[in-house]
């Protein structure tokens, strides 16, 4: 590689690298929001998820269409939560290869709804169909209820066993894992074994009237956690951005501090040479 | 004497976490209160004011509407949205509520009528709110 092959090389590593920092300073704002979003709303979401534990416990939940699957159903329906745009590292990677670790290749036992346009992409090549897509609308969060309403019906009319929803799980700005999460019969949401504080099982007084209640928490624990799921996928996927653009930006460093050895080297080369050039010359001609 | 500890929470936030004596709320059937020892119990809450009762005082949320679960040691309360007396503003309600009486005289969609309908419940709510802990503490 000649002198001036090199210093274009080097001028362009030092442009990657600074577009690579704007896009971490970027996705190191748009995360802290992202963030603020997802822890905020846990402790209601947590709550939410140990008050169906209780009535788990109690008998009453079993009566409900949406705790129970149809027993002639066997396909599943998964809810995949993944990002539109890539640059993110392994975020998207790591997901599909949680999605085919599930799937194992039985395409035909599932169907999915895809949100964001990387899951969409490889859901079409790997062969499971798509009865729904919801890339399209930004931010993700506003296709909650509408998401939260197809899920609700496909179950209902007993196409499906299950519905779950995969997604990256944020656990903090450096580690996030892919989490396959049942949403749907309610019956198989696994809920963390917390022993009952009192041995007596306890049986609520639920009013007005069981089923309403029943419906309607139902439904707010389903919509929320379709709610959170998005909320913690797009924390990871800022996050897991932004850790890529730093790596990325070191990276262009350490080629840019590699190169200019090599340049100085070369161009010490070359003055080297042009001095004993001159220094043949003038010995030829005196 | 036996305590409560009362946690209300919305999607947001959490607004409160505290121990007290008395938790009043509105279901859809009407008031309720909640003192220690309740039996266990689950009901859903429709829009209305949450007096949460500690030693000494009393404090208000004008509230959405979501649920109530208690086994008589922890109340939890989840609801749509809460605004604690602290939060309100006079000035900014009285706005809101001419906004939505706006709306209401204006529009004739059915979507956008149901809007402004719940816009104007949750401001004459949080106004009785901030005039009841007024008269409390004047």
């Amino acid at each position: 590689m000649n002198l001036r092959q090199l210093k274009t090389k080097i001028k362009s590593i030092q442009n990657v690298g600074q577009i690579t920092k704007a896009m971490q300073l970027v996705s190191a704002v748009k995360m802290k929001k992202a963030q603020q979003k997802a822890i905020a709303g846990k402790p209601y979401r947590d709550a939410l998820k140990q008050t169906i534990a209780n009535l788990a416990q109690s008998a009453s939940l079993s009566a409900n269409p949406l705790a129970i699957a149809d027993k002639k159903a066997i396909r599943e329906l998964v809810i995949i939560i993944s990002s539109n745009k890539g640059l993110c590292g392994v975020f998207n990677y790591n997901l599909l290869k949680h999605i085919h670790a599930v799937v194992q290749n039985k395409t035909d036992n599932f169907d999915s709804i895809v949100v964001g346009q990387k899951a969409q992409q490889f859901l079409v090549r790997y062969g499971v169909s798509i009865i729904a897509d919801f890339s399209k609308d930004l931010p993700f969060e506003s296709n909650v209820s509408a998401l939260f309403r197809m899920a609700r019906k496909e179950f209902l009319l007993g196409r499906y066993a299950r519905v779950s929803i995969v997604y990256n799980r944020f656990v903090s700005s450096l580690v996030y894992e892919p989490t396959r999460e049942v949403l749907l019969p309610l019956s198989e949401v696994s809920v963390p074994v917390t022993a009952p504080e009192k041995d007596e099982l306890r049986d609520y007084v639920i009013e007005p009237e069981l089923n309403e209640v029943l419906e309607s928490i139902f439904n707010f624990y389903i919509e929320h956690k379709i709610r959170g799921a998005i909320y913690e996928s797009e924390a990871s996927e800022h996050s897991a951005r932004m850790i890529a653009m730093k790596n990325a930006t070191d990276n262009a460093h350490e080629l840019v501090h590699d190169m200019t050895l090599l340049r100085n080297s070369l161009r010490q080369e070359r003055i080297t040479n042009e001095l004993l050039d001159m220094n043949t010359a003038r010995l030829a001609v005196s | 004497m036996a305590k409560l500890s009362v946690h209300i929470l919305t999607p947001e936030k959490e607004v409160l976490r505290t121990d007290a004596t008395m938790l009043t709320c509105y279901t859809r059937d009407g008031e309720i209160t909640i003192l220690p020892h309740h039996v266990p119990l689950l009901s859903l809450l429709s829009d209305g004011i949450i007096t949460v009762r500690e030693e000494n005082k009393e404090r208000y949320f004008s509230a959405g509407s979501g649920y109530v679960e208690t086994d008589g040691t922890t109340v939890r309360v989840l609801i749509s949205h809460a605004s604690g007396q602290d939060d309100l503003d006079e000035k900014r309600i009285a706005e809101v509520e001419k906004e939505a009486q706006n709306l209401l005289q204006n529009y004739k969609d059915k979507k956008d009528r149901d809007h402004a309908m719940s816009m104007l419940r949750r401001a004459t709510l949080d106004l009785k709110v901030l005039r009841r802990s007024k008269r409390r503490w004047q």
